[in-house]
C-alpha cells in the first residue's frame, strides 16, 4: 500500500497525518507534540531552527524569527496586507524582482516559498522518523480562500523541499473529510475554521462518501493574528498613557507583548481574568527600567476584538445565500482551528446558525487528518469509499476590449472544471492579441488579482473579427489555473501557464531547490564533523588514561612503552590543536592516526 | 449478432464521388424500417438521376460528411439505388439503430431520431424488463458497469470504437469503458433527466443522490494518476456533464427554465411529428452553452460549422419562402432557431405564417421564441395579437395589441385594439 502523508501548513501551527491500517493518525514531533510551530529561524552561525526551537529563541532574535509567514506567501508587494505586516513584524520585509515579497534574515533574501519549504520539511522529517521511510506523496492544504498564486506559491514550497505533492486541498474541506469519514454520515454541514491567519467558511453536503462542497468564502487575513494585535495595541497604549512611551518600537518589548498578547487570549478562553506581567520590559534612557503590569478581563477582550468576530458571521451569511440556504438548513457546524476555542465565537457561531457547534473533531488535527485522507484515497486504488467534490472560491475571467471584467467560470463551480472561449480580432490586420487573465469577484476590474497576461502572437492577417482564436480556462483539482489557446483554423494550440507574475519562475525555483539541497549537505556535513569530534575527544581521553595508568606503574616503564606513550601524546597534542577548524577531512584523517597511535599504546601496554 | 455486425461496420461510406444516385420508384414512405430526418428527406428530394454524389455533397448545405451520411440511411432504408452499391433489403435492418450505424465519432449517438428517443425513454417506465429482454442476448458479454438501457441510444444499439474497448494498455476495465463510450457518445442528446437517471419531477435528494452516485462513478480522481490516454478527456467530458447538470437541476430557478426548454422542444417534436435532426444540437443544448457565452466569442466547440448550419438553414427557408414553399421555409427556420436563437428570424418565420395564414400555432411558437430573447420585442407582440386575433381569441390578443401600445405607438394595433374593445 503506497503511503502518502497529509500536511496542514498553518499559519501558527503545522500538523502531519498519516493514514495507516484505514485508521488516520496524527503523527507527533519529537518533543511528542502533535503540531510544530510554523515558524523559522536563523541562527547567528547561520543555522537554520524550526518549530519549537525557533520559537524559544524568538524573544533574544525577533529579527531573523518569521512567524506567520503565510500570511505573506503568494502575495503582491504592495497589497495592504504586505503593508500591514512591514508595519507590524519584527523581521526585514522586501520587495522580490517580480513585485513579490521576500523577506531578510542575516543579510540573505528569502522567497516565502523557501521559508514554507523550511516548514514543510520540518514536517517531512516528523513523518519519516515514524513511517521509517521517506514518505512519496503528500497533500498539502491551504486555506478554501486562497487564490491561485497563493495555491501555486504553496506547491513551488512543497517542491523546494523536495517533497511530491499530489493534490492541495483546502483546510475546511479536509476538516469535513476528518469529520465524515468512516462513518455513515448524511448531512449538510457549515466548517468554520478560525486558525492564525485565516478565516474560512464552507458549506458541505455530506453523504454515501461524497463530500460536496456547495459553497466556501472566508478572509485570507483574518485570524488569531489579528486578534492577538488588538491586545498588543491595547497594552501598549496604556503604557504609552503612563510612560509616554511607544513599545512597539522595540524589537524585544515587542516581541513580548506578542507572547504575553497571545497567553493572556488564550488564558482568557477558560478564565473571566488574567494577569500580564511583564518585568523589566523597558530600560528608559537614564538607566530606569520599567514594567508592565495589568490585568485583562474577557470582557475586555471580547470589546476589543468583536468586530472581527463580527466579519466572520458577516461571510458566513454571504456563504449560506451563496449556497441557497438558510440557517436552519445546516445540520451541523463544525468548528475547527485554535481560535474557535475561544468562548464569545462559540456563542456568536450557535446564535448564527442556530445550532450548538459539534464537538467531535479535535480543532487542531482534523485538517492534518483530512489531508491524509485524501491522499490515502487517491493513491490508494480501491479506497472508493470517499469522493471530494470542491469549488472554485473566486471567479475567473478575462479583461475585455475596454477594460471590463468577463467572467468565465464562476465561483463556486465544482473544480475540474474548464470553459473555452472564441477570441476573434478586434482590428485589421491584428496579428496578436493580449489576454489578460483576472480572478476574483470585485466591482471594479482593477480590484481583482491580476494572475497574468500573455500574448498570442502569429495570427493570420485579416480584417477584425476574422480570425477566431479558441482559448480555454481550466481550474485544476488544485484549484490551480491554466490556460491553452488554439488557432480554429490551422488547428495549431499553444499552451500557456498563467503563472502569476508574482510567483517565482522555474530557474529560480530550480535555484533554490540546489540552495536547499546544499544547505541540507551542509547541515550533514556539520552533524558529521560534530561527530568525528565527540569521537576525537573520546579516544583522547582513553589515551590520557592511559598514560596516568602508565605513570602510575614506577620503574616498569620499558623503552618500547615510553615511545609507544610519547607517540600517542604527540597525537593528542595535534589533535586537541586542530580539531576546532579541521575540515572533515582533515578530522577524518586526525581520528585515524589517534586510533591507531591507541591501539599500538595499549598493545604495548598490555604486552608489559 | 448484432453487435459484430455493428463493431465491424465501416466508419465512413464509401461512395464513389462520380456514382449518380437514383431514387427507387414504388417505396411505401410510411411503411419504411425507419423514419428518415428532414435532411435525409431534403436530400432525397435533390436525387434526380443525373446529380452525381460528389454535387449533392457540395451543393446540399448539410456538408460532406453529413452528405454521405445521409445517403447511406436513404440507401439502408431503400429509398434510393446506387450503382456499384448492393442496396439493402430494408427488412434485413434488425433494429432503427442499426441503420444509422455509418456514423463516425463517439460523440455522436447512434440514433435516427429523438422520436425513438422519446419512445425509449417512456418505454421504460412500465415495461424495463421487456427492453432489457430484447436488448439482453447481445449486450449479455459486453455489459456496461451501470446500467444504461434508459439512454436514448442504449449501449446495445450503440457502435462502439474497437480500438478504444481493445487497448490493454489502460487501467479501465471493459464494461466500464463500454459505459464512458456510450454516455460519452450522446451527452449532447441526452437531457440531464436521462443523464442522471431520474423522473422529471425528481426531488431534490433524488437528484442529489443520482448526482452522488455519478460523480462517484465518473470524478477523473477515481483514475488518479493514471495514464488513460484517449479516456481521460472523456472521463473528464462526461464528469463535467455531471456537474453542469447537478448546477441546473439543483438551483430552482435554473431547473424550471430548462424544464420549459424541455417542454417547448417536446411540443414542436410532437406537434410536427419530425424528429431532431441527429448532427444538429438541441436548442437546449444551446441554451446551455449560450448561458456561458460573452460578446467576446460563442462558447460553444463548434462555432465555426454551427454558424454555418444556421446559415445555410436560414438561407434555406428565406429561398422557400421565396418559392412560396411556407411549410418547407417554415421547417428550416425552425432547425435554423434550434442552433441559434435569433429573434429576427424567428419574427420572420412567424410573420410568414401569419401572412401566409397557415399553421398558426406553429406561428405562435415562432413568436413566442422571439419574446423569450426579447420580451419587450414590439413586433413579436404585434404578431402575438395578429394571431390570437386570427384564432378568435380577442382576451389574449387584446393583451398583447396593449403590449405592443406600452412600447411604441402603433397604428394598426390602435385601430384594432378600439375595435376589438368596441364589439
Ligand atoms: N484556547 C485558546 N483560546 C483562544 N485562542 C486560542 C486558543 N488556543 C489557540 N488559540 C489561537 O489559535 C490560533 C492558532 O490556531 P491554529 O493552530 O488552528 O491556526 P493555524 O492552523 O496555524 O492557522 P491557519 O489555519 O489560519 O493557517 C492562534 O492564534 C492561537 O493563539
Ligand atoms: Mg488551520
Amino acid at each position: 500500500m503506497d503511503k502518502c502523508i497529509g500536511i496542514d501548513l498553518g499559519t501558527t501551527n503545522s500538523c502531519v497525518a498519516v493514514v495507516e491500517n484505514g485508521t488516520p493518525k496524527v503523527i507527533p514531533n519529537k518533543g511528542g507534540y502533535k503540531t510544530t510551530p510554523s515558524i523559522v529561524a536563523i541562527t547567528e552561525s547561520g543555522r537554520r531552527l524550526v518549530g519549537q526551537m525557533a520559537k524559544r529563541q524568538a524573544i533574544t532574535n525577533a529579527q531573523h524569527t518569521i512567524y506567520a509567514s503565510k500570511r505573506l506567501i503568494g502575495r503582491q508587494w504592495g497589497s495592504s496586507a504586505v503593508r500591514h505586516c512591514i508595519e507590524t513584524c519584527p523581521y526585514e520585509i522586501v520587495p522580490g524582482p517580480h513585485d513579490d515579497v521576500r523577506v531578510k534574515l542575516r543579510g540573505k533574501e528569502y522567497s516565502l516559498p523557501e521559508i514554507s519549504s523550511i516548514i514543510l520539511q520540518e514536517m517531512k522529517l516528523v513523518a519519516e522518523e515514524h513511517l521509517g521511510d521517506d514518505p512519496e506523496q503528500t497533500v498539502v492544504t491551504v486555506p478554501a480562500y486562497f487564490n491561485d498564486s497563493q495555491r501555486q506559491a504553496t506547491k513551488d514550497a512543497g517542491k523546494i523541499a523536495g517533497l511530491d505533492i499530489i493534490r492541495i486541498i483546502n483546510e475546511p474541506t479536509a476538516a469535513a473529510l476528518a469529520y465524515g469519514y468512516d462513518e455513515d454520515v448524511e448531512a449538510t454541514v457549515a466548517i468554520y475554521d478560525l486558525g492564525g491567519g485565516t478565516f474560512d467558511i464552507s458549506i458541505l453536503d455530506i453523504g454515501h462518501g461524497v463530500f460536496d462542497v456547495l459553497s466556501t468564502a472566508g478572509d485570507t487575513f483574518l485570524g488569531g493574528e489579528d486578534f492577538d494585535a488588538r491586545i498588543i495595541e491595547h497594552l501598549a497604549y496604556e503604557f504609552a498613557r503612563d510612560h509616554q512611551i511607544d513599545l512597539r518600537k522595540d524589537e524585544m518589548a515587542l516581541q513580548r507583548l506578542r507572547d504575553a498578547a497571545e497567553q493572556a487570549k488564550i488564558e482568557l478562553s477558560s478564565v473571566e481574568e488574567t494577569e500580564i506581567s511583564l518585568p523589566f520590559l523597558y530600560t528608559q534612557d537614564d538607566g530606569e527600567a520599567l514594567h508592565l503590569q495589568t490585568t485583562l478581563t474577557r470582557e475586555k477582550l471580547e470589546e476589543l476584538v468583536i468586530d472581527l468576530i463580527q466579519r466572520t458571521t458577516k461571510i458566513c451569511d454571504a456563504t449560506l445565500q451563496e449556497a441557497g440556504l438558510g440557517p436552519e438548513a445546516i445540520d451541523d457546524v463544525i468548528l475547527v482551528g485554535g481560535m474557535t476555542r475561544m468562548p464569545r465565537i462559540q456563542e456568536e457561531v450557535e446564535e448564527f446558525f442556530g445550532t450548538k457547534p459539534s464537538k467531535k473533531v479535535h480543532p487542531d488535527e482534523v485538517v492534518g487528518i483530512g489531508a491524509a485522507i485524501q491522499g490515502d484515497a487517491l493513491v490508494n486504488e480501491d479506497e472508493e469509499d470517499v469522493l471530494l467534490l470542491d469549488v472554485t472560491p473566486h471567479s475567473l475571467g478575462i479583461m475585455v476590449h475596454g477594460g471590463g471584467y468577463e467572467k468565465l467560470i464562476k465561483k463556486n463551480s465544482t473544480i475540474p472544471t474548464s470553459e473555452s472561449h472564441i477570441f476573434t480580432t478586434v482590428r485589421d490586420h491584428q496579428t496578436s492579441v493580449k489576454i489578460v487573465v483576472l480572478q476574483g469577484d470585485e466591482e471594479e476590474t482593477e480590484d481583482n488579482e491580476l494572475l497574468g497576461e500573455f500574448v498570442l502572437s502569429g495570427l493570420r492577417s485579416a480584417s477584425a473579427g476574422e480570425v477566431e482564436i479558441e482559448v480555454e480556462f481550466s481550474i485544476s483539482a488544485d484549484g490551480i489555473v491554466s490556460v491553452s489557446a488554439t488557432d480554429l483554423e490551422t488547428g495549431k494550440e499553444q499552451s500557456i501557464t498563467v503563472t502569476a507574475s508574482s510567483n517565482l519562475t522555474e530557474e529560480e525555483i530550480d535555484r533554490m531547490i540546489e540552495e536547499n539541497e546544499d544547505y541540507l549537505m551542509e547541515v550533514k556535513r556539520s552533524e558529521e564533523i560534530e561527530e568525528l569530534r565527540t569521537q576525537i575527544r573520546r579516544t583522547i581521553r582513553e589515551i590520557n588514561k592511559l598514560v596516568s595508568e602508565v605513570d602510575d606503574i614506577e620503574g616498569s616503564n620499558s623503552e618500547l612503552l615510553r615511545e609507544a606513550k610519547e607517540r600517542a601524546v604527540e597525537a593528542v597534542q595535534t589533535a586537541e590543536d586542530t580539531i576546532d577548524d579541521a575540515s572533515l577531512e582533515e578530522l577524518e584523517e586526525t581520528d585515524e592516526k589517534l586510533s591507531r597511535a591507541l591501539e599500538a599504546f595499549r598493545g604495548v601496554f598490555q604486552r608489559t | 449478432m448484432i453487435e459484430s455486425r455493428l463493431l465491424n461496420a465501416t466508419h465512413e461510406p464509401l461512395f464513389d464521388d462520380n456514382a449518380t444516385p437514383t431514387q427507387v420508384s414504388g417505396v411505401d414512405i410510411d411503411e419504411l424500417s425507419e423514419t428518415p430526418s428532414p435532411d435525409d428527406f431534403f436530400l432525397y428530394s435533390r436525387i434526380d438521376g443525373s446529380t452525381t454524389v460528389g454535387e449533392l455533397c457540395s451543393t446540399s448545405g448539410l456538408g460532406r460528411e453529413s452528405t454521405l451520411e445521409a445517403l447511406q440511411r436513404l440507401l439502408e432504408v431503400g429509398l434510393i439505388d446506387m450503382p456499384g452499391v448492393e442496396r439493402e433489403e430494408a427488412s434485413s435492418a434488425p433494429t432503427s439503430s442499426d441503420a444509422t450505424s455509418s456514423r463516425r465519432e463517439t460523440r455522436r449517438p447512434r440514433t435516427s431520431s429523438s422520436g425513438a428517443n422519446d419512445l425509449e425513454s417512456s418505454r421504460r417506465g412500465e415495461t424495463r424488463g421487456d427492453d432489457e429482454a430484447s436488448t439482453g442476448d447481445s449486450a449479455s458479454n459486453e455489459s456496461t458497469g451501470l446500467d444504461l438501457s434508459h439512454l436514448p441510444v442504449p449501449p446495445s444499439a450503440f457502435e462502439f470504437d474497437d480500438r478504444l474497448l481493445e487497448r490493454d494498455d489502460l487501467p479501465i476495465e471493459r464494461p466500464k469503458r463500454r459505459e464512458l463510450l456510450c454516455l460519452h457518445g450522446q451527452l449532447d442528446e441526452v437531457n440531464y433527466y436521462q443523464f442522471f437517471d431520474i423522473d422529471r419531477d425528481a426531488s431534490a435528494r433524488d437528484i442529489k443522490h443520482a448526482y452522488f452516485k455519478l460523480s462517484k462513478r465518473y470524478h477523473p480522481d477515481r483514475y488518479f494518476q493514471n495514464d488513460l490516454g484517449p479516456f481521460a478527456e472523456i472521463i473528464e467530458d462526461v464528469f463535467q456533464h455531471v456537474t453542469r447538470g447537478h448546477r441546473i437541476l439543483s438551483d430552482p430557478e435554473q431547473r424550471d427554465e430548462y424544464d420549459a426548454q424541455l417542454e417547448e422542444q417536446e411540443i414542436v417534436d410532437d406537434e410536427e411529428d419530425v424528429p431532431t435532426p441527429m448532427n444538429q444540437p438541441s436548442s437546449i443544448d444551446m441554451a446551455r452553452k449560450q448561458d456561458a457565452s460573452t460578446d467576446i466569442g460563442d462558447d460553444n466547440s463548434d462555432p465555426d460549422k454551427r454558424e454555418a448550419a444556421f446559415r445555410v438553414l436560414v438561407n434555406r427557408g428565406t429561398q422557400a419562402r421565396q418559392k412560396e414553399q411556407i411549410v418547407q421555409a417554415a421547417e428550416q427556420f425552425r432547425k435554423a432557431l434550434r442552433i441559434q436563437r435569433d429573434v429576427e428570424v424567428a419574427l420572420e418565420a412567424a410573420d410568414m405564417l401569419v401572412e401566409a395564414d397557415l399553421r398558426l400555432e406553429q406561428a405562435q411558437l415562432f413568436a413566442r421564441a422571439a419574446l423569450r430573447i426579447d420580451d419587450k420585442h414590439p413586433d413579436a407582440h404585434l404578431l402575438m395579437a395578429r394571431i390570437f386575433d386570427k384564432l378568435e381569441e380577442r382576451e389574449r390578443a387584446l393583451e398583447h395589441y396593449n403590449q405592443v401600445l406600452d412600447i411604441r405607438e402603433d397604428e394598426m394595433a390602435r385601430r384594432r385594439r378600439n375595435e376589438l374593445l368596441d364589439s
